[in-house]
Formats: C-alpha cells, structure tokens, sequence
C-alpha cells in the first residue's frame, strides 16, 4: 500500500483528489480545501516533525469528506446554482422548463426505485450512479448473472414505472 | 450491457435530482460511504448505504465522488488495496486492530484537536472541531516581522502545568519552529521565520504538560506573516 509522511507527498496526493472532485464552482476554493484536508490529517497523524506515514486510501478519504462537507454548506447556503452542482456536465445545464421536468422525473425516479424489489433496487441504484454491471456484482458481492439480471430487470420495471407516471425517457 | 440512450437519460435524471438534492444530516458517516463506495467495507454495509442511496440525494451524490476518486486513483494503489486475498484480510486487520490501539494511544499524546469555541478576541483565526479539553490562544492575527517589535504568542493559564510546548507550523504543515517554557507565554526569537514569505499563514498550537503526566492541549490557531521590512 502506497504511503506518505512528508507533508509535501501529503499536499501532492490532496491537490490530484481535490482537483478531480473540484466542481468548477468551488474552484476559488480549492486551497482552502486542500488546507482543510492537510489539517485533519495534522489532527490524527500528527505534523511532519512525526513523520507517521498516512496511506493513499486514508488521504482520498480526507479529501472526500472535506470536499462532501463544502458541497454540503454551499448547497445548504443555496449559494451555488442548481445547474452547476458537483458532478454536472456542461451538458446537464438545463433551462427553467427543462429544470421542472428535470425535478418531476427525478421525484417519480426515485418513487420508482423504491417500489423495486430490493435486489432490482440494489443495482440499478448503482447502476444510476455509473457502476457497470461487473462493478455491480463486485459491491453487491453477487455473481455477475445475478447483477446482470437484477440490472436489466429492475430497468425494466423503471421504465415500466415511470411510463405508468406519464414518463417515457426517449 | 451497452448504454443505450434510454439509460442515458435516466442516469441523466438520475444524477440531476441527486445534485439537487438537500442535505447530509441524516447521512451515514462520509468515511463509511467512501468505504462502502470504494469496496472496502464489508458486502452487508455497502448494501445497506447502496439501499440508503436510493432514497437519499445527498448520499447518492458522495456516493458517486467516492467511486469517481476511487477510479482516479493509481491503478497499483487500487489493485493492492482492492484485491487482496482473504486471508490477508484477516492478517491485516489484526494487525489494524493492534495499530488502533498505538494510535489512540498515541494519538491521544500528540497533537491539538480543533477549539469548539469562538476565537479569543485577540487571536488569529481558531480552527474549528471537537476536543473539549482545549484552552484558549491568545495570540496575534498578525505577525509583523522586521519592525522591531517581539512576537509574543500568549495563551490562557492551565492548573497544574508542569511546562508548556508551543509548536509552529507552516501551511504545509511542516515544522518551523518548537520551544519549552514554563510560563504562558512564548516571545518568538528573531530569525525563526526567516523562510516564511509575507502573507503566508502559519499553525500554532500549545501543549500544556502537566505535574502529573498528562497532557491538555490548546486550540490550533491562524496567524498570518507580514513583513513590514520588504
């Protein structure tokens, strides 16, 4: 396992995770993140005249967290706009009409998921989420037909769902 | 399976209601979602946060930064860590558990949790968290160097004390400079910061030594470097 103890390696691996979550409307932020991050670290394993080694895994863990806690605040704040939150594509953005399907489809989404038998719910969640079918079966800790089906089935019932609601995605 | 349009567009939807999605406060821990995301918590509890993620926006969207980290990640780290076998497991986590144990002792040594409460008047910046066996610094906001003046970092008096370590640290969290006394207060000798830039923020912290052996510590606090020599 990949580790690091001077501060330097530390910063390095917190500047690569934060850059790849940074949305770009928290990119003004991110020095303060990537401080954050360097700080909670400090908290457990000390400052670098310790020199106790962290591994890769705690250090994305940090960054996670602190970027999740940001995320959080602004949105709670309403400081960011909807469009752009973390994870969007420029292709996401929508306009207001766009925005109020946007809200429909997703409230009967997730009254569709939840109507799912557990096993379909379980991986078409994660397969909404962008896991592939092998990934799928790898954190359910199925087989890979078992993911495959539950996958393709519980589509299937969405659609079937959502359709009963007066939603048919093209 | 291919992703046809139709999935698109719901993964589209998807990924849309869950960015506007209220919350956190109700959450699993992050750390348990990142676990559970990245495959290393066990196959019951990703379960359980993949079934708490269908009905909860804020945890489906850390959710899918933990698994986008996780695939940004060195493939080597990732391999050694995801895929090791059982019975390394079992090594690993006796061995974790007797590590657990050094670390909060050690852990319980060293260095100062963040102060739960608001900043004295007269210091820099105190950084928040959950410690609360904590004592006030009193600190300057400012530590104008080249003037002349001492620098003299002040902290609240601790019962029983024996001495005190203070401890500055740059914004990489690097050490710049520690010292012993046994009063409460510490005048920084000229030249300890002579490699700090004007506007750089330094850490500084006080552990407070007691007569019987334990230790307290004081908040973490900001102070930023001006040179007024430049």
């Amino acid at each position: 396992m990949a580790t690091h103890s001077a501060p330097e390696q530390i910063r390095q691996v917190l500047e690569r995770a934060v850059a790849r979550l940074c949305p770009d409307w928290l990119q003004s932020s991110r020095d303060d993140l990537i401080q954050t991050a360097m700080l909670r670290i400090l908290e457990k394993h000390g400052s670098g005249e310790e020199n106790r080694p962290v591994n890769s895994s705690y250090l994305y863990k940090t960054a996670h967290s602190v970027m999740i806690d940001e995320i959080r605040r602004v949105q709670r704040r309403g400081e960011t706009p909807l469009e752009t939150a973390p994870g969007a594509k420029e292709s996401d953005t929508e306009n207001p009409y766009q925005a109020t399907v946007g809200e429909s489809i997703s409230a009967a989404l997730r009254i569709c998921l939840s109507r799912l038998a557990r096993s379909r719910r379980l991986g078409v969640t994660l397969y909404l989420q962008g896991h592939r079918v092998p990934e799928v079966a790898q954190l359910l800790g199925w087989q890979s037909k078992q993911a495959d089906n539950s996958v393709y089935r519980g589509l299937s019932d969405l659609r079937r769902c959502l359709k009963g609601r007066g939603f048919e995605p093209a | 399976m291919s992703d046809s349009p139709t999935h698109e567009t719901l993964k589209r939807a998807w990924r849309s209601g869950t960015n506007r999605a209220d919350g956190g406060r109700h959450c699993p821990d992050d750390a348990e979602i990142y676990e559970a995301a990245t495959g290393s918590a066990d196959t019951d509890t990703r379960r359980r946060i993949v079934e708490h993620t269908a009905r909860c926006g804020a945890c489906a969207q850390s959710w899918r930064l933990a698994a986008e980290l996780e695939r940004a990640r060195p493939d080597v780290v990732r391999a050694e860590e995801r895929f090791r076998r059982p019975r390394d497991r079992f090594l690993n986590g006796v061995l974790a558990a007797a590590a657990a144990v050094v670390a909060v002792v050690g852990i319980s040594l060293m260095l100062p949790r963040m102060d739960p409460g608001t900043p004295p008047p007269s210091a820099g910046s105190v950084l928040r968290g959950d410690d609360l066996q904590q004592f006030a610094v009193t600190g300057p906001s400012e530590l104008r160097l080249g003037n002349g003046q001492p620098i003299v970092f002040t902290w609240e008096p601790v019962p029983e004390v024996r001495d005190y370590r203070v401890r500055l640290l740059d914004d990489e969290l690097a050490s710049l400079y520690s010292a012993r006394v046994d009063t409460e207060r510490l005048e920084l000798p000229a030249g300890a910061l002579s490699d700090v830039e004007d506007g750089e923020t330094i850490f500084w912290f006080v552990q407070a030594e007691l007569n019987d052996g334990s230790q307290r510590r004081s908040a973490t606090a900001t102070s930023t470097v001006r040179r007024v020599d430049d």
